[in-house]
């Protein structure tokens, strides 16, 4: 079987029916190879799905700015209210914690829609290259245009890579990476401090008791190391090295002197 | 257009993935290399310092192969056709290779300056204490990081140096990698997480390369099917790309803070045990290799070491091709280990 050759079966192209390269293979197939009407339907169909997605990204509160939210979420007026109501009574280190929480989870959707949002716009990108591509190919004599499901796919994975490179290339794509990364962080962190007071009201070990005793664990091997690399054994091991080494040069020069003579 | 009879192809297709999936399932997938060692002591925490003899009694020199954290070594002895180790071991070279093994919840508080001034610095005595002289460092990526700071901090240690696919440079205009990592608050992830999990890492990686390692890699397998020796190879691969180690918190976000955003090895600036590295301390012969179409260690970031080391023995290799490549292309096999073991026996 030739390299590609599966990739084209039957089964394989109704199966892909789902995917956009299944759709937009059943379009040209339609419109006779050449990219006509119906391929023009299908790429406006792919594209109102990305939009529908990209829409409903933007209901996320604050998605459609681009940096950091504020704070929080709240109006401005409501927000030091809030902070000063979880600083009274009883439960007021709980009632931080879980404010904590809430801002820090606004913070990573945020983060996640905007990261999304980009990805979307590179694939939305990605379709617009390749239909250009294809009317470019009919238009000139000279280029051939897919004849298989799999250089369509071919066609679709170049076309989609190189528009994808230019969104990792980016500095937008980098700080969404980094408000992604540093959000997620922070919510992991979030919900640790939750578990850690839940744990320790029940008297029972927490990370902060974990992570202690492996620092002690940590700083006590390191110490011993420190203490055996100074040791006399380990002076004389190098010593020892050195001179096997001298001893190795001496008798290759002795070597090279019975040669000459 | 190229017609085919409905249903035709369902058989066929559906045969040959059935046959791969069967063949594939009879494999073994071992993951500790096609070349046989033996254990010869314990650097650190959970690490294994290999030891693989060499083919015939030439007297070369050892060398040691200290490779990156970040994956697991057997690449560069995937099968006996395309192994590295074993090319060395059939030049004659008793080889090492300091295993950093799989790091556990404490050791999240190991550093860069354990990694490097403890950890491969006493590899590198042992090194020398059984075969009698400093070996050859052949530093893997990161792990070429590693052999440079090595080098610089404690130079008797060290022979000479090859480095493949090393950064050396952080800041170069195509580093992808490099641009995600600028605005990463490194020590507030591994303060959170701890050890960073490599299913974390490896996604990092493949949103570098998501098209070709996800949509497109696995489209041929059922091609596969009768060729036994290819899917083995490629079983092998796939376990490797994905079979990596957690992430010692602390050297992670040193490495991430220091090289990365800082670049803190071209500069100057990265200390360890409060000693700063610096490139221009290193005088050994140098052997720099790097691949020209590297997508995680570019070519200009890996080409950086020459306007920087003080060694006059410095040479290059080019070669044409991926970060991978370098380890497992045939090109490499035939062209370039040659070229690096002729200048080891040099």
């Amino acid at each position: 079987m030739a390299s590609g050759e599966a990739f084209d079966s039957d089964w394989i192209l109704r199966m892909s029916d789902a995917t956009p390269v299944g759709v937009l293979w059943r379009a040209l197939e339609a419109d006779g190879g050449t990219p006509g009407p119906a391929c023009a339907a299908a790429f406006g169909s792919l594209r109102a799905q990305l939009d529908t997605t990209l829409a409903g990204l933007n209901t996320v509160p604050g998605a459609a700015r681009t940096g950091d939210p504020p704070e929080d979420e709240h109006p401005n007026w409501l927000a030091p209210w809030l902070q000063t109501l979880a600083r009274l009574g009883p439960w007021q280190h709980g009632l931080e914690r879980t404010q904590g929480l809430q801002i820090a989870l606004d913070r990573y959707l945020h983060a996640h829609a905007q990261c999304a949002r980009i990805l979307l716009e590179s694939a939305r990108t990605g379709l617009d290259t390749l239909e250009q591509h294809l009317q470019t190919a009919a238009q000139d004599p000279q280029q051939s245009l897919p004849e298989s499901y799999r250089a369509l796919y071919e066609w679709w994975l170049t076309d989609s890579e190189a528009c994808y490179e230019q969104t990792l290339a980016s500095q937008q794509w980098a700080s969404a990476f980094g408000r992604l990364t540093n959000a997620t962080t922070e919510l992991v962190g979030r919900y640790q401090e939750q578990l850690d007071a839940g744990l320790r009201t029940l008297d029972l070990p927490n990370r902060d008791d974990f992570l202690d005793t492996q620092r002690r664990l940590v700083e006590l091997e390191r110490g011993q190391r420190r203490t055996a690399q100074g040791d006399e054994l380990a002076a004389l091991r190098e010593e020892v090295a050195r001179l096997r080494e001298e001893v190795k040069a001496l008798r290759a020069e002795r070597t090279a002197g019975r040669r000459e003579q | 257009m190229a017609e085919s009879p409905p249903g035709s192809g369902l058989t066929d297709w559906q045969r040959r993935l059935i046959e791969t999936l069967e063949q594939g399932a009879e494999l073994p997938v071992d993951t500790r290399g096609a070349t046989p060692f033996t254990l010869h002591a314990e650097p650190g925490p959970g690490m294994h310092l290999r030891r693989y003899a060499p083919a015939r009694s030439t007297g070369q020199r050892p060398v040691l192969i200290v490779y990156s954290l970040v994956n697991r070594p057997f690449i560069l002895d995937l099968t006996e056709r395309r192994s590295l180790i074993a090319a060395l071991t059939r030049a004659g070279h008793p080889v090492y290779l300091l295993d950093w093994g799989y790091p556990k919840g404490a050791d999240r508080f190991l550093g860069l300056a354990d990694y490097i001034d403890e950890f491969l610095a006493a590899a590198a005595a042992e090194v020398a204490t059984s075969e009698g002289a400093s070996p050859d460092l052949l530093g893997v990526c990161q792990g070429g990081v590693f052999a440079l700071c090595l080098a610089a901090l404690q130079p008797h240690r060290v022979h000479r140096l090859v480095n493949l696919v090393t950064p050396v440079d952080f800041h170069t205009p195509g580093d992808n990698l490099s641009r995600m990592a600028q605005e990463v608050d490194f020590d507030q992830a591994t303060q959170t997480l701890g050890n960073i999990s490599a299913e974390w890492l490896n996604g990092v990686f493949v949103a570098l390369k998501p098209y070709r390692l996800l949509a497109q890699r696995y489209m041929d397998l059922p091609e596969l099917a009768g060729h036994p020796e290819a899917l083995h190879d490629f079983l092998r691969l796939e376990r490797w790309m994905y079979d990596s180690p957690d992430q010692a918190a602390t050297a992670f976000a040193e490495f991430g803070r220091e090289c990365y955003q800082r670049n803190g090895l071209l500069r100057g600036t990265l200390t360890l045990n409060g000693r700063p590295v610096h490139l221009g301390n290193i005088e050994h012969p140098t052997l720099n290799v790097y691949a020209e179409q590297d997508h995680l260690v570019p070519a200009d970031a890996a080409r950086a070491l020459r306007d920087h080391i003080g060694s006059t023995d410095y040479g290059e290799l080019a070669f044409p091709g991926g970060h991978l490549g370098v380890f497992i292309s045939r090109r490499a096999h035939a062209e370039l280990l040659p070229r690096i073991v002729a200048w080891l026996a040099e």
